[in-house]
């Protein structure tokens, strides 16, 4: 691809230059740099809440860091931690990137769970190269499904997705207690909590670093497909012509709609796409993690994932660096409770730190920006 | 009430029911779930709805929830019974006992074990044969007999005398 | 299924008392997207209200202080958001999240530290029902009203005011002007940061009444998170309600209705077979896509909701 040269800004004779069609690279180097700066002024604002609790801020920061990579097995941990969100991250992000708010990506994803669980229960003998992709469709069918729902009620009846997303998170989450306790997926399970039957082997992912090299990794496959759903949304959002329509939607509606692109079939288009992301999420968490669908197993990978998305700047190398940091948190955190007596608690308040350090970075933005030089979002 | 129709809380009402069927037949006996094991105001929901149907003694496994089901139980003085730990402090005159399940016992039984190098790792069962469970204080108004019968139940249920239900009868 | 069961009077009251938490958010909602700021920090808000009003009903053996200082909490978190939302033009959807996840970081943490495993006592001081016994024999109606919280009859009654000081007050209408275009409101004199700061300091001190009619009201204690995603549903009741106060508490009751019918159904049969409990739980919500599909379609928000204005020079 070809870099077009942006003309002088200054001295006369000179006009307004056109949009670039490529963003500069030493521009699209520095947009990590404020985020980066707000992680590291929230952690400050952490270590004052740290110290304001009566603890030692330094012994907290070195636990959380501890927990989250002192041994390659805290590695893989928080690496198994960050997938899901990675997935849900993107399922926001690109809804975002197309001017909608997926709330929804915590329901999508047990979508996609329930059903690829299902499916893996239902024919447990096939061989792994035939059940392994069966349930990896099934995982993002049943999340696009739940995504397309809301974005067909906007289309079409002009519900505000907001409401809808969140009506259906909760919903599924009843309908995933009856599955699981009384109705077509319960299995039975005298103690524990209720769970689906187990996935046949050939549908679960591998663990691929043995426990030869890290004593009880749990790192499984689901790495490379979350590894390959980044790259899917980086092309598909900045190198399709689809991808090209939903952003200019996403930077505004009206010129989009001029510039004939249907808003109402993207939307459906879009929320299924993003549902389909956070089912993938599902499927991996059952097929990786779990090897069955325990009631209630994944909680609050809804709103990590906004928080997620919003950190990473809806970008697909931001989501990743944005879901390991929270990964990173979660491991981490345990461990700072368990070994430094810190609250994990603290960890929620430095992640809200982080986020709102993050929303404070707009005026940041502002104060850098020099009149007549505005930064160039890159459209083509 | 329960939390959910699971079979950790069902096991404890499955117990309850069986014990009320056996001492009092003729007593009348509801089953409702709070759908969650946090939110207080459903449980408070559930409660009112069964002391309207009469009910006077409630009894819930639901954690969070269940708070609001003794809550109920205060405001209509009614009584409750607690779950898991010892809830006499939660409504002390409303909570007349407690279900127990004694968490405290099965980990030090089981850090004990450790040390002494006798502990076997898998499925470790804690029930009244090894002092798992128990109910906990008991109110002033509880009768001597009533406390005297509880004591016996759970000492035959210790030698397998009796084996309590572990199906929900009233759902 | 009985009759009793789908609309019996224990079922109205019921359904009171559940909306009106919800109500209380989508209250504070309305108000602030109304003068042109996304405040989603309302659970955040709300869940402060809850706890540090149990708190100081606890330390003051008043629930009239207890009742303040649940105010003030909610008031000051929604001070976080106006800060960052009106003086710095952050992202206000940022904002929210990040004061939703610090209140309940914030709140749990506290609460272990001064409750940890005793929980709070059982003694706190309590916002009072109010007893109205002259309907206590009418059929009905006494059921259903004869017996609610006081906090519940404020909202009905915030309701109606708000109602009328945003559709009939010349303040209302510069509240509304504010939310669908700024520039014009500042051109003829209309503080729009005054403003704006004084809508979102509002909406958390509607939101925390909501939360302390949880922990005061109802639970009289106080559980971590025992919010539960009232905030966030007050916030879709806002938006099926669009954008009136009115309207909010019709969505909020439609909610509350079917949260009390999936209590009030537990046990019914349809012919031979049961309605599964579990499945019960998801009527509120179906109920709410349901209505917003059917009746409200779409709703339109105030122009410049969630934009961040840029004043020329004053404040």
């Amino acid at each position: 691809m070809t870099q077009i040269q942006q003309p002088a800004t200054t001295g006369p004779g000179t006009e307004r230059p056109a949009p670039s069609v490529r963003q500069p690279t030493f521009q699209w180097a520095a947009g990590p740099a404020i985020p980066l700066l707000s992680v590291v002024i929230a952690l400050i604002f952490g270590a004052a809440f740290v110290l304001l609790s009566g603890n030692d801020p330094i012994k907290a920061y070195a636990a959380l860091v501890q927990g989250a990579f002192g041994t390659p097995y805290d590695i893989t941990e928080t690496i198994v931690a960050a997938i899901p969100l990675v997935l849900t991250g993107i399922a926001v992000a690109i809804a975002f990137r197309t001017g909608l708010f997926n709330i929804g990506a915590q329901g999508q994803l047990l979508v996609g769970a329930l059903a690829a669980g299902w499916a893996g229960s239902q024919w447990p003998t096939l061989p792994g190269p035939i059940l392994m992709p069966i349930v990896i469709v099934f995982g993002i069918a049943g999340g696009a499904f739940y995504g397309g729902i809301v974005g067909l009620l906007k289309a079409v009846r002009g519900v505000n997705e907001v409401i809808t997303t969140i009506m259906l998170n909760y919903t599924i989450v009843f309908v995933m207690h009856w599955l699981l306790q009384a109705g077509p997926m319960t299995a039975q399970n005298a103690f524990g909590t209720p769970a689906s039957t187990p996935i046949g082997a050939g549908a679960r992912l591998p663990i691929i670093i043995p426990n030869e090299i890290v004593l009880f990794s749990r790192l499984h496959a689901g790495v490379l497909l979350a590894a390959l759903a980044v790259v899917v949304f980086w092309f598909l959002l900045w190198r399709t012509p689809l991808g090209y329509r939903l952003r200019a939607v996403g930077l505004g509606a009206r010129a989009a709609a001029q510039a004939g692109i249907d808003p109402a079939r993207h939307m459906i288009l879009v929320m299924a796409i993003a549902g389909g992301f956070a089912g993938l999420g599902g499927m991996i968490e059952v097929s990786g993690v779990f090897g069955r669908v325990y009631d209630g197993f994944s909680s609050s990978y809804g709103f990590d994932a906004i928080a997620v998305a919003l950190l990473g700047k809806n970008s697909p190398l931001g989501i990743v660096f944005a879901a390991l940091l929270f990964g990173a948190f979660v491991h981490g955190g345990a461990y700072m409770q368990s070994h430094a007596a810190i609250s994990s608690n603290l960890v929620a308040i430095i992640q809200a730190c982080v986020l709102f350090v993050i929303a404070a970075e707009a005026l940041v933005r502002g104060l850098t920006r020099r009149r007549g030089h505005k930064p160039v979002e890159a459209i083509a | 009430m329960g939390g959910l129709p699971i079979p950790p809380v069902d096991r404890y009402i499955a117990g309850y029911q069986d014990a009320v069927k056996t001492v009092s037949p003729t007593t009348k006996i509801l089953n409702g779930y709070s759908q969650d094991f946090v939110d207080q105001q459903k449980g408070l929901e559930v409660g009112k709805s069964h002391i309207a149907q009469g009910c006077d003694i409630l009894f819930q496994v639901a954690g969070g929830s269940g708070l609001g089901y003794i809550q109920a139980a205060k405001a209509a003085n009614v009584y409750a019974i607690g779950v898991d730990a010892d809830q006499a402090d939660v409504a002390p005159g409303t909570v007349i006992t407690s279900a127990l399940k004694k968490v405290d016992t099965a980990v030090f039984q089981t850090i004990r074990a450790v040390r002494l190098g006798t502990f076997k790792a898998g499925d470790n069962l804690f029930n009244a044969a090894n002092d798992g469970v128990g109910f906990g204080k008991t109110d002033k108004i509880v009768p001597k007999e009533a406390i005297d019968a509880a004591n016996q139940a759970l000492a035959d249920i210790k030698s397998g005398k009796i084996t309590p239900k572990d199906t929900v009868q009233v759902k | 299924m009985t009759l009793e069961m789908l609309v019996g009077a224990s079922v109205f009251a019921a359904t009171l008392r559940l909306a009106t938490p919800i109500a209380l958010a989508a209250l504070g909602g309305t108000m602030t997207e109304r003068s042109g700021v996304t405040n989603i920090a309302l659970e955040g808000s709300m869940l402060v209200g809850c706890f540090f009003g149990v708190v100081a009903a606890d330390r003051t053996h008043s629930v009239g202080v207890g009742l303040a200082v649940a105010l003030l909490a909610g008031l000051l978190l929604a001070a976080l958001h106006a800060y960052a939302s009106i003086t710095l033009r952050a992202d206000q959807i940022v904002s929210g999240m990040a004061l939703n996840i610090l209140a309940l970081g914030l709140t749990t943490y506290l609460d272990y530290q001064m409750y940890g495993t005793t929980g709070t006592p059982a003694d706190l001081p309590a916002v009072p029902d109010l007893h109205l016994t002259f309907l206590s024999g009418v059929p009905y109606v006494g059921d259903a009203i004869a017996d609610q919280n006081s906090i519940v009859w404020l909202t009905l009654l915030l309701v109606i005011a708000l109602q009328v000081f945003l559709f009939r007050t010349v303040l209302g209408l510069r509240w509304r002007a504010v939310g669908e275009h700024p520039r014009a409101a500042e051109t003829v004199g209309i503080q729009v940061r005054r403003l704006r700061y004084a809508a979102v300091l509002a909406s958390g001190a509607l939101a925390a009444l909501g939360g302390a009619y949880l922990s005061l009201g109802v639970a009289h204690s106080f559980t971590d998170g025992m919010t539960g995603g009232r905030g966030f549903i007050g916030l879709a009741a806002m938006i099926f309600g669009r954008w009136t106060p009115v309207g909010a508490l019709a969505a909020s009751l439609i909610f509350g209705y079917g949260n009390a019918l999936s209590t009030s159904l537990q046990g019914a049969t349809i012919g031979d077979v049961r309605v599964p409990v579990q499945l019960l739980g998801t009527l509120p919500y179906v109920l709410t896509i349901l209505a917003v599909a059917g009746f409200v379609g779409r709703s339109r928000p105030p122009a410049a909701d969630g934009l961040p204005y840029e004043t020329e020079g004053h404040a």
